[in-house]
């Protein structure tokens, strides 16, 4: 009896530590993970410092970081398609070699270092600013560090779960606060359209390509999908539903507190939740809203967290990363602690700094990787390579068509949505072009815009949908 | 630095320590090093901001040297 227990303990103890092997998600899983990991960085950082550099157009500014999660999107998934069940870390290592593959990987840690002391400084600044003032704010640091220790057992299962649970309540609380403000908006404050200098347009789109740059954590867990196709579409879909959001909470901003006020504030986003105003009874309805917020922007810093152990894992060639989940939590507590003096420097580093790390190696590790992948694909064409992750492709053109019927095939749904974000820079170049002397363009321009904004998002779904259809067809 | 913290950091690194032994016995010398150095920068972190030592942490390149110039670009 003892000898069966003992037996008991250790394969649970092997379960439980030998989570890496076994970990997957669905497509829409990691769809939901981008789209918080997108949308709840915004709500805490960047917005005034959007609204402060191209003012009522702030809310074109997600236009070029949707164009690079789109080349993001791909790259994983022609990477995933050539190494399945493999992470980006591993596959750095499969095609760089050992040296090479490991420069790569300390530069994605490096990245992923910085980011989770981000945000995990300004989760605590956010609620030492706005919630409890008197508490110190180490504490208000180890609290969320805790949080990480704890979900550092687990698996990135555990907090695709978790983010299922709450993150339609945000899109739902996002959503509704056009509603609930509805007795605050005035879409004047957004005229005239397009007449913000094109560098200024520019510029706010390179700041938020920054933020963008976060979705490479995504990379650490590309081997739990094992479909290539269904990673794009997920990191595609999810990325929209995350910026068409964030669009949607600029331009309440501009709506309610016009084009100058909320460049001079920290957070605007909680600005626009204290301005709602239904009744004296509702009338403190931001902290419900925070309460709904907070775990998805926990769900946002567990995620990178996770990438990290799986990356510092995958560099000493192992599966199991809990070994490390405890003193690394510790270390990012103590450097989150240290990094910043004060709230200016750490909105500084967020706005300003996250573009420059992002630009400095992620196109150079993306084009690197992909060459090698070519070349690598080229010298073993003779020979037989590991079996392809299978993609929606692959079912009978038959039997594809009896499910689909005449609509369009998963092909035809990525391209409409390319298309569509290309309308969305015709739009807004053309807005831009005429709008100073034709005013009607720019409101054109604008609505062109959003409309195409919201089409990119359905075809996303659809995208997404179709390969759901197919899989459960195949 | 809150007394509190300080104290919390250090019964967590004891703790983690504790339970973590046995494991560390089985794994390859390599991880037992990226173990040891993480807690061991964790302890001279703590040291740091206890004795107000001013380490220079990757964070303050770009505060002072990166987000200026970026700043200045866009046109703040």
């Amino acid at each position: 009896m003892g000898e069966r227990a003992r037996r008991l303990v250790t394969k649970t103890h092997k379960a439980v530590t030998d989570v890496d092997d076994k970990q997957v998600i669905n497509q829409r899983q990691l769809a939901w993970l981008t789209a918080s990991i997108i949308s709840s960085g915004g709500v805490m950082t960047l917005q005034n410092v959007l609204i402060r550099i191209s003012e009522m157009d702030a809310w074109f500014s997600y236009l070029l970081p949707i164009a690079y999660i789109f080349l993001v999107a791909a790259f994983f998934a022609y990477i995933s398609k050539l190494f399945p069940s493999k992470n980006l870390f591993e596959i750095a290592q499969l095609l760089l070699g050992r040296w090479g593959g490991s420069a790569v990987a300390l530069l994605l840690l490096f990245h992923f270092w910085m980011i989770v002391v981000r945000d995990v400084t300004n989760l605590a600044k956010f609620s030492s600013t706005l919630l409890l003032h008197s508490t110190p704010l180490e504490v208000l640091i180890l609290l969320p560090a805790l949080v990480l220790m704890y979900y550092g057992q687990t698996s990135v299962e555990v907090v695709a779960r978790v983010n299922d649970l709450f993150y339609p309540l945000f899109v739902i609380t996002v959503l509704l606060m056009s509603l609930l403000l509805m007795n605050e908006i005035d879409i004047r404050l957004t005229l005239p359209e397009l007449t913000t200098a094109p560098s200024n347009l520019w510029s706010s789109n390179m700041l938020a390509l920054g933020s963008a740059g976060d979705v490479f954590i995504l990379g650490a867990f590309l081997h739990t999908i094992c479909n290539a196709n269904h990673i794009r579409s997920a990191i595609r879909h999810g990325a929209l539903l995350g910026f068409f959001l964030l669009t949607l909470l600029l331009l309440l901003e501009i709506f309610v507190l016009g084009p100058k006020m909320p460049g001079n504030f920290f957070y605007p986003t909680y600005n626009l939740v204290q301005m709602v105003h239904i009744t004296d009874f509702l009338d403190r309805l931001d902290i419900i809203i925070l309460t709904i917020w907070f775990p998805t922007i926990a769900c946002k810093i567990i995620a990178i967290y996770m990438a990290l152990l799986i990356g510092l894992s995958s560099l000493l060639k192992r599966h199991d990363y809990t070994v490390f989940n405890k003193p690394v939590s510790l270390f990012v507590t103590m450097t989150c602690v240290l990094s910043f003096n004060s709230t200016t420097e750490l909105l500084s580093f967020s706005n300003f700094g996250s573009i420059f790390i992002v630009l400095a190696y992620q196109p150079l590790v993306v084009v690197l990787l992909a060459v090698a992948a070519k070349l690598r694909k080229r010298t073993t064409a003779g020979a037989p390579l590991p079996p392809p992750a299978s993609t929606a492709e692959e079912h009978p053109p038959m039997q594809r068509a009896a499910q689909l019927g005449r609509k369009l095939s998963y092909r035809g749904w990525l391209w409409l949505g390319n298309g569509c974000l290309a309308g969305c820079l015709l739009f807004v170049a053309g807005g831009t072009m005429f709008s100073r002397r034709m005013p009607a363009v720019g409101i054109a321009g604008g609505i062109g815009y959003a409309l195409c904004l919201i089409l990119t998002v359905l075809t996303t779904y659809m995208e997404v949908n179709r390969l759901k259809q197919s899989q459960a067809g195949g | 630095m809150s007394i509190t913290f300080q104290l919390s950091m250090i019964l967590l690194l004891l703790l983690a320590f504790m339970t973590d032994r046995p494991l560390l016995r089985r794994m390859p010398a390599a991880c037992g090093v990226v173990y040891y150095t993480a807690t061991t920068l964790t302890l001279t972190l703590l040291a740091a901001k206890h004795w107000h030592w001013n380490l220079p942490m990757p964070t303050r390149f770009f505060i002072h040297t990166i987000c200026p110039w970026v700043s200045g670009l866009v046109g703040l």
